[in-house]
């Protein structure tokens, strides 16, 4: 971290200065492999510490490439004094030069081809295009470096061909050997490895260093002993730390095998010891380039195929889990669903039992009135079977309501819902009911359901109702017409009898002296007669009059009546010497002029049908009897009547004693009794011949108790 | 001195047998079949009463009653009615109006002399 917050620059200087002494160290290090007394080296490590450092660190460091070149160049060519200082300086110049190229050339075509970023060894494509990349960069160095050496004789030019090849191949094996370790191991660890994995990676590298050294001819051969060509030993522990490691282990046993194998022949031991030291270096290069080459490539493939199973065992770990996911979401859904249609199937069941059971008619139907169902309420009270009713349509409604029905099913087939629609409905035996709809569209399904109800007696009651009031009206109607054929009656039948007796008083007093005794008696029956007649036309009316000319009900004080009445027939009780006795009477609701009239009827009566041979002695009282009902009671000692008779008495015309004792028009008690009736009350009556009568009157106190007039 | 009685009914019939009783009782008498013949007819004349029919076309007995009583000079002309109506609707109301007497037909002639006599001063 506190590396990261220096400034660029300084940076910059540290790092170019850390490269230039790890390529001066990388080179005498590989210096140290050089064969004994030569300058000839196997492999030249520092161009592997130059790309590397190129690779992580950037473009930037390449001063630090050229002057770590320079300098162990320079002190090699001073060391071993090959010529004066300018041509040394200017030669390791240009192997400076050489070496910096190099490395900045194959970074650029590493990032050209591969990338940026130090993977390189995952994909076996990328490993084999470094293994490329490096065998061409190193062409660089190795022309630069021997042409200028040549150029300025400090190597003859017949040794220039072996020069080039072996500096090209030390170069390239370097970069082999060191810059796939170093890209591997400077790269941050993942993980941390568990203590078995760390003994293994142990083992492995002893076991490895163990193998190298039988193989090269150090432990136990050491000492002149001929070296079976054994080589070949340590590719098995590669192999294991490719398969079992990867990357970083395997290029470290690649560091470990090239290290013994230099470090065994260099020192004379070992399979590649030959005569001619060119010989040797070849046939070691070409071991450790080959084992290095095919190492990276095979560690790659198991990268990759490592990488590949890695990705498809998590695809594999990610479908199972989507696999466990979609199956859970499958039955969460199936249980819903479950759910749902249990649920619906309540629903329906609750629907059915309603529709089953209900008292109004439930009916769905389409827009042209045919029924697709329809409630048993329905069915039961059309009496067809419901196969029958399906078949109707509109030929249900009655003729009359037929348009209408259809302009409702307009209406709800436009979307608009019906209330209290009523029509008339066949029925099986003909008739029709009457019935009253509410109805709501559905406008997907193109039907309608329409509860309905059965309004016929509803209907009837109202008919009824309706007739009673016509009825009533019709009676008052009537009753006007009474009235009116009354007054006409009156009027029109009163004047021929006026003429009558014109004619009869004129007989009298012009033809006086042509008439006789019996002729004048004749003539005056004939008045008295029309007199009569008037008399009757007037009862008649007073009778019709008590229902045709009725008036309002309002309290009525009888004992003022009763007084009005008494006053009226002052002449006549004086005449016969009559008495009236009269109690306290009760006052009532009622009509005064018919309790008038009432009264008078009675008391008149009274006072006519008296004995010739006493005075009449009439008596009124009355008394309240229970529930607000009175009685009056009006007796006489009178001549009475018959138990026979008594049947006759209130009928209309009916006399019951000869008119030409009595006069009277037989209607009084007739008017009595239809007054009595109208306030709701009764009359009885006893009576015995010569012993009197005895009418008693029952009538209630208010109206509310009354019936109606009958 | 005669006296003179008119008599207004539509009821030509009627109108005569009254006219010739009252005549034989020496009244002189005028007869009138509705209020405006009787209105025509009193001009000039010197009326003593009237006899009245209640139900008559054009004009009521009541009508022409209110009439003469509110004219000055016929207000004074007893005027007696008479009628098939019932008396004890329409007596009432002939009285209010000014009217001396109510008639019922049928009546009697000595009925109707005795209010003539009455009536006639």
């Amino acid at each position: 971290m506190a590396y990261r917050s220096l400034p660029a620059w300084m940076r910059c200087i540290i790092e170019v200065t850390a490269v230039a002494l790890a390529y001066y160290v990388a080179a005498r290090i590989g210096l140290f492999l050089a064969f004994e007394n030569t300058n000839a080296t196997s492999v030249w490590p520092p161009s592997g510490i130059a790309f590397a450092a190129i690779l992580l660190l950037g473009y930037r460091v390449w001063p630090g490439v050229f002057f770590g070149a320079f300098f162990a160049n320079l002190v090699v060519f001073l060391t071993n004094k090959s010529a004066d200082f300018s041509t040394v300086f200017w030669a390791s110049s240009f192997i400076g030069l050489g070496n910096t190229l190099e490395a900045l050339t194959g970074a650029l075509f590493i990032h050209r081809w591969i990338g940026m970023g130090t993977h390189l060894f995952f994909r076996a494509k990328d490993t084999f295009k470094f293994l490329v990349i490096t065998l061409g960069m190193s062409l660089i160095a190795a022309t630069i470096g021997p042409t200028y050496l040549c150029l300025y004789g400090l190597i003859s030019w017949e040794s220039y061909p072996v020069v080039w090849f072996t500096w090209w191949l030390g170069d390239a094996i370097g970069i082999l050997m060191l810059t796939p370790f170093l890209l591997a191991w400077i790269r941050p660890f993942a993980s941390y490895w568990p203590v078995q994995r760390f003994s293994e990676a142990i083992l492995l590298y002893v076991l490895l260093y163990l193998s190298m050294q039988v193989g090269f001819g150090g432990l136990p051969f050491k000492g002149g002993m001929t070296y079976p060509p054994v080589m070949f030993i340590a590719v098995p522990y590669l192999v294991w730390a490719v398969f079992r490691f990867g990357e970083r282990v395997t290029t470290g046993a690649i560091i470990v095998i090239s290290c013994v194998a230099i470090l065994e022949t260099v020192q004379g031991y070992g399979p590649f010891v030959r005569p001619s030291i060119n010989e040797a270096l070849l046939l070691l290069q070409a071991y450790i380039g080959i084992i290095t080459g095919t190492m990276l490539m095979m560690q790659a493939v198991v990268s990759e195929r490592t990488k590949a199973r890695q990705e498809i065992n998590h695809l594999n770990e990610c479908l199972e889990q989507r696999v466990t996911e979609r199956t859970e979401q499958l039955q969460t859904a199936t249980q819903k669903l479950l759910e749902e249609i249990a649920e619906r199937k309540r629903i329906e069941e609750e629907a059915n039992l309603f529709f089953t059971r209900s008292l109004d008619f439930l009916v769905v139907s389409d827009f042209n009135g045919f029924l697709k169902r329809a409630n048993p309420s329905f069915i039961n009270a059309l009496g067809f079977k419901e196969g029958e009713l399906k078949t109707f349509g509109l030929e249900l409604v009655h003729p009359d309501d037929r348009d209408a029905a259809r302009a409702q099913l307009n209406q709800l087939a436009a979307g608009e819902e019906t209330i209290f629609f009523s029509c008339r409905i066949l029925t099986k035996n003909g008739s029709y009911l009457w019935t009253e709809w509410n109805a709501v569209p559905i406008m997907e399904q193109k039907v309608l359901f329409a509860v309905g109800r059965d309004v016929t007696e509803r209907r009837s009651t109202g008919e009824a109702l309706l007739d009673e009031r016509l009825k009533s009206e019709r009676l008052k109607a009537e009753r006007e017409q009474l009235k009116l054929f009354s007054m006409i009656v009156s009027h029109d039948l009163q004047s021929p009898l006026q003429k009558i007796m014109g004619y009869c008083s004129l007989l009298e007093t012009t033809s006086r002296k042509f008439l006789d005794e019996k002729s004048r008696e004749y003539l005056t029956k004939i008045k008295h007669t029309s007199i009569k007649m008037g008399q009757l036309i007037e009862a008649l009316l007073r009778f019709s009059r008590v229902t045709t000319q009725e008036e309002p009900f309002k309290p009525v004080d009888l004992n003022q009546v009763m007084g009005e009445v008494i006053s009226g027939l002052e002449f006549h009780v004086r005449q016969l010497g009559a008495r009236i006795e009269c109690k306290q009477l009760p006052t009532i609701h009622a009509d005064p002029a018919q309790m008038h009239e009432l009264l008078l009827n009675f008391l008149s009566n009274a006072l006519k049908f008296h004995k010739k041979d006493e005075a009449p002695h009439v008596r009124v009282e009355s008394r309240f009897l229970r529930d607000g009902w009175v009685e009056i009671k009006i007796s006489d000692n009178g001549i009475g009547f018959s138990k026979e008779d008594q049947e006759r008495l209130f009928k209309p015309f009916q006399r019951l004693h000869p008119s030409e004792e009595f006069e009277g028009h037989g209607m009084g008690l007739a008017i009595c009794q239809r007054i009595v009736i109208r306030h709701g009350g009764k009359i009885f009556v006893k009576s015995e011949p010569e012993k009197g009568t005895e009418f008693i009157i029952t009538l209630p106190l208010k109206e509310e108790r009354w019936g109606k007039a009958a | 001195m005669t006296k003179t009685v008119l008599i207004i009914d539509d009821d030509v019939e009627l109108s005569e047998i009254l006219s010739d009783i009252l005549e034989e009782k020496q009244y002189h008498v005028l007869v009138a079949n509705d209020g405006l013949q009787a209105i025509k007819k009193t001009k000039g004349e010197k009326i003593d009463l009237i006899l009245l029919d209640i139900q008559m076309p054009y004009m009521s007995g009541f009508w022409f009653c209110d009439l003469f009583k509110k004219k000055m000079d016929t207000k004074k002309i007893p005027i007696v009615m008479i009628s098939g109506l019932s008396k004890e609707e329409n007596a009432k109301k002939a009285y209010q109006l000014g009217a001396c007497a109510f008639l019922k037909k049928p009546f009697e002639f000595e009925e109707l002399f005795e209010v003539l006599e009455k009536h006639i001063s």
